[in-house]
């Protein structure tokens, strides 16, 4: 059985998660399903989210101003319903490099913690 | 009616009293996840929709980040418009009023109640909206005292009174929706 609480893994991923959304949307505007199998698949399955967890947070995100979001039709030949994309503005760009400082000065510094410990 | 279609029916009821534009966006952005989800799941509904979350629960969670529409924090204060008429023989310039402080009492205590629970459940916005309307009314029923003589003078501690007991409302809605928004804020939150 294992001795860690799923509690702690989960804050570990609350705490984590609004970063990682940051660092997707930075790169292009996505789309919430896409987000959720981004997020799957480059994190190896760590960030399996709900979709009731992440379409809140990024609303949250949106009434922060960190991001935007507008409509958009699927490319012609996809098919589908039109899709909400999100995008980082500036000052979701401002926020990810100071979360980002914060968060390689808490790796940096919990990995020191941690060296030599197998 | 599809499956998907009876769950996004139910959040749309868990939403209720949110801005008309605000939910029919979140419904409309659900309703494209699903249609995408449902078809990469073989046309099944029965997964995406588990994986999507109980209804009620997401509609909850979206009424916390928006709160209730524009139209309903105007009924909300002009229900403590209207509870703070009957409210205005207590805390007020004067003790001089045709209504009873008998029945004021009740009033006053149901006003501070319904403030209070505006200012939880809406918002501290909706709350100090709540707060002010209460206020105006009362000094509606102080102007329109004023106006019916005999009246008598007020006095400096019974302006200071009436003032003070304004400002308690306005606080009232404000204080309470300000707490529970700063400790119901989700772990992790940047």
């Amino acid at each position: 059985m294992a001795e860690i609480s799923p509690e702690w893994t989960a804050e570990l991923k609350r705490g984590s998660i609004q970063l990682c959304l940051l660092a997707l949307l930075s790169r292009e505007e996505k789309y919430g399903f896409q987000i959720l199998h981004e997020l799957r698949e480059t994190s190896n399955g760590f960030f399996d989210l709900k979709e009731g967890t992440l379409y809140p947070a990024l609303r949250r995100l949106e009434e922060r101003g960190f991001v935007e979001s507008h409509w958009k039709d699927p490319a012609t030949g996809e098919g589908g319903m039109p899709r909400k994309y999100y995008h980082l503005t500036d000052r979701g760009r401002t926020a990810l490099s100071e979360a980002l400082a914060i968060w390689r000065q808490m790796t940096a510094g919990a990995e020191k913690v941690l060296e030599g410990i197998r | 009616m599809s499956d998907v279609d009876v769950y996004l029916a139910q959040v749309r009821r868990s939403m209720f009293g949110m801005a008309p534009v605000v939910r029919e966006d979140i419904l409309r952005e659900l309703q494209s996840h699903l249609s995408e989800a449902v078809a990469g799941n073989g046309g099944d509904a029965a997964k995406p929709l588990r994986d999507a979350g109980p209804p009620n629960l997401i509609g909850r969670e979206y009424r916390q980040i928006y709160g209730f529409g524009t139209v309903f924090k105007l009924a909300f204060a002009t229900i403590a418009f209207i509870l703070a008429i009957p409210s205005s023989p207590i805390l007020q310039i004067t003790q001089e009023f045709p209504i009873p402080n008998i029945l004021a009492i009740p009033f006053l205590i149901v006003l501070v109640a319904w403030v209070l629970w505006v200012s939880v459940e809406a918002g501290s916005r909706a709350g100090i909206l709540a707060g002010i309307a209460a206020f105006l009314a009362r000094a509606v029923v102080e102007v329109w005292l004023a106006a019916m003589p005999p009246y008598p003078a007020p006095t400096a501690a019974g302006i200071g009174l009436f003032v003070a007991t304004g400002v308690v409302l306005v606080l009232l809605g404000w204080l309470p929706g300000t707490a529970k928004k700063a400790w119901s804020r989700p772990s992790g939150d940047l």
